[in-house]
């Protein structure tokens, strides 16, 4: 624990007084609801690198999933007066049950067929919720969600729930650790790196590709529905095509394999959508635009940028202290 | 142990393996030879799953394995490398091992989830297990190292040390000692040696004919997909047919 605290003191710091700042400026409930949101799409971009970073499976379909966490989630608490907690809960099940199904013929596609097939599932998706207006409530949506009430804690304000989702993501990323390092996540970098040799040691690639749509689709089902108690209204517009192309942004910006990549990436990448509202019809370009910057010139995203940048330093350091210790030994003969 | 029974792959219009018997015991060295396009390495895809025989029975302890994925081969306890590298570049040496481990273990998504007592007690083991076999090899001291980027001789031990962590009863080795200097396969042999007197059960494709005569208990030669001599490496170098094959026309 000492170990883990010196080696990682100043990211501990860092986050420590991120946490004050955002808990500061949550007491507006703007920044507040803004700092909830953050930690919702934390949690979509950090499942779509259990699927991309990790295994390797593309997907841009994902704002179907997380669609399908929100209306499942709303549905089950307004028509069947479920707890909301075990809504929530329910929601992030039935988004797993329904990724694994998709994953299954999904799972033989590869690169550009699977990032196809993604798509489609995601604009299916948009047009069930957008149409099936006696369950959905169609392009007006759900009004009138209640708020999620943790063992009897009632999630009223934005602040509230900034503090719950803050929380969750915590425990998403604490999953998405033990997970990664364990046989199963090696299994799942095995796939990604190289699926003949991972077949050839005994590793059943199609289970493993369809549980790592289950595992992401639970994640994002799960922040799903907990947009859609924080707001408590939801509507098609917020699952579209553009949607998923942010999420996909996001950890990509962010950096892939990494546990705060994706975070940072949800973070950025939402307050510039929140700082340039007015030009939201070119946010796919905009989109674009991020994305083209990471491709041509930090593939590892900021993350990698960060840390690329840390190691050029440390260069630079032990370089000059060479050149001091070199330059007082040839002081020294003279 | 392992029966090729009639075993022959055609690949449209090309024969690549024809009608082909061969019989490894246990606990020996089986090796594989033939000049080049002999179908070798055709004869491994078809055991090792990755290929379904046109036609014949490949008989794995008394079970007909042929045709099945090699994923369900590789649970049964045959475990490979091959001729072209087939590393996990990105993972560490230890990493790459550690997925070696794969058929050995049992942690599920669950476990992993609640870092259960059972799961953290099998992932330990599973890691001084992989040490040890690292260390057998000979690379235990480059275990953090990025598999991709070793030398080439040490990526081949790494192959070697990734199929023998999952404890296979039947070691296929495709071709280990290819870009090998003289060094590397002198080690190579004694390894090899070591790893039949551990008890385990070797075929070996190979073309170095020194580290053949010397590590195998038997051979079987094979020219343009038939199988063209069987026997111990003393009978395989004085049968004429095989000095035919391998420099031409005797006249």
């Amino acid at each position: 624990m000492k170990a883990f605290i010196s080696k990682n003191k100043w990211t501990l710091l860092l986050l420590i007084a991120a946490t004050a700042l955002m808990l500061v400026l949550a007491q507006k409930t703007y920044y507040a609801l803004i700092i909830a949101l953050f930690g919702i799409y934390a949690i979509v971009a950090t499942s779509l690198d259990v699927l991309f970073g990790y295994t390797g499976q593309i997907s841009l379909g994902h704002a179907g999933l997380f669609a399908i966490g929100a209306y499942s989630s709303a549905l089950l608490t307004i028509k069947f007066g479920v707890p909301s907690l075990l809504s929530l809960v329910l929601g992030s099940a039935i988004t797993a049950l329904i990724g694994a199904l998709i994953a299954i013929p999904a799972s033989k596609l590869v690169k550009h067929f699977l990032s196809l097939l993604m798509i489609a599932f995601g604009q299916i998706i948009y047009l069930i919720i957008n149409s099936w207006t006696e369950v959905t409530g169609g392009s007006l949506g759900i009004m009138n969600i209640p708020y999620l009430n943790v063992f009897g804690f009632e999630v009223n304000s934005n602040l509230k729930g900034a503090i719950v989702i803050w929380v969750i993501l915590a425990i998403v990323l604490l999953v998405k650790h033990r997970i990664i390092r364990s046989r199963v996540g090696n299994a799942f970098i095995a796939i990604r790196e190289n699926t003949v040799a991972a077949r050839g040691l005994g590793i059943d690639v199609q289970k493993y590709k369809v549980l790592a749509f289950a595992v992401s689709a639970a994640m994002t089902g799960l922040a799903g529905g907990l947009y859609a108690f924080l707001r408590g209204f939801i509507s098609p517009e917020t699952f579209n095509g553009t949607q998923s192309v942010l999420f996909m942004t996001m950890l990509l910006f962010g950096g892939i394999t990494t546990l705060a990549g994706p975070v940072i990436g949800a973070i950025v990448l939402l307050l510039f959508k929140e700082v340039f509202q007015t030009f939201s019809t070119y946010q796919g370009l905009i989109y674009a635009l991020f994305m083209l910057l990471v491709l041509f010139f930090f593939p590892n995203g900021i993350i990698g940028l960060y840390k690329s940048g840390k190691t050029a330093v440390m260069k630079l350091l032990s370089k000059r202290a060479e050149a001091t210790r070199n330059g007082g030994a040839e002081n020294a003969e003279n | 142990m392992l029966k090729i029974d009639h075993v022959s792959m055609v690949f449209g219009g090309l024969t690549a393996n024809n009608d082909v018997c061969a019989e490894v015991h246990k606990g020996e060295i089986f090796g594989l030879i033939g000049p080049n396009g002999a179908g070798k390495t055709t004869l491994f895809n078809v055991i090792s799953g990755f290929y379904k025989p046109t036609a014949g029975k490949v008989i794995f302890n008394g079970e007909e394995i042929q045709g099945k994925l090699s994923n369900q081969i590789a649970q049964k306890g045959i475990a490979r490398t091959y001729q072209n590298i087939n590393l996990f570049k990105k993972m560490t040496v230890l990493e790459n091992v550690l997925v070696g481990c794969h058929t050995q273990t049992r942690a599920n998504i669950f476990d992993a989830i609640f870092n259960t007592k059972r799961s953290r007690a099998e992932h330990e083991e599973a890691i001084r297990r992989c040490r040890e076999v690292l260390e057998f090899m000979g690379i235990g001291h480059l275990e953090d190292s990025l598999a991709g980027s070793l030398p080439y001789g040490d990526q081949r031990r790494l192959e070697i040390a990734r199929a023998l962590v999952s404890n296979p009863k039947l070691l296929l080795l495709d071709e280990p000692a290819a870009g090998m200097n003289l060094t590397e396969k002198d080690i190579l042999t004694d390894t090899i040696l070591k790893i039949r007197d551990l008890g385990y059960t070797v075929l070996i494709v190979e073309h170095n004919m020194k580290l053949v005569m010397k590590v195998c208990d038997r051979i079987c030669v094979l020219n343009h997909g038939n199988k063209l001599a069987e026997g111990t490496p003393e009978e395989i170098q004085n049968n004429p047919d095989v000095i035919k094959a391998y420099l031409g026309g005797a006249k």
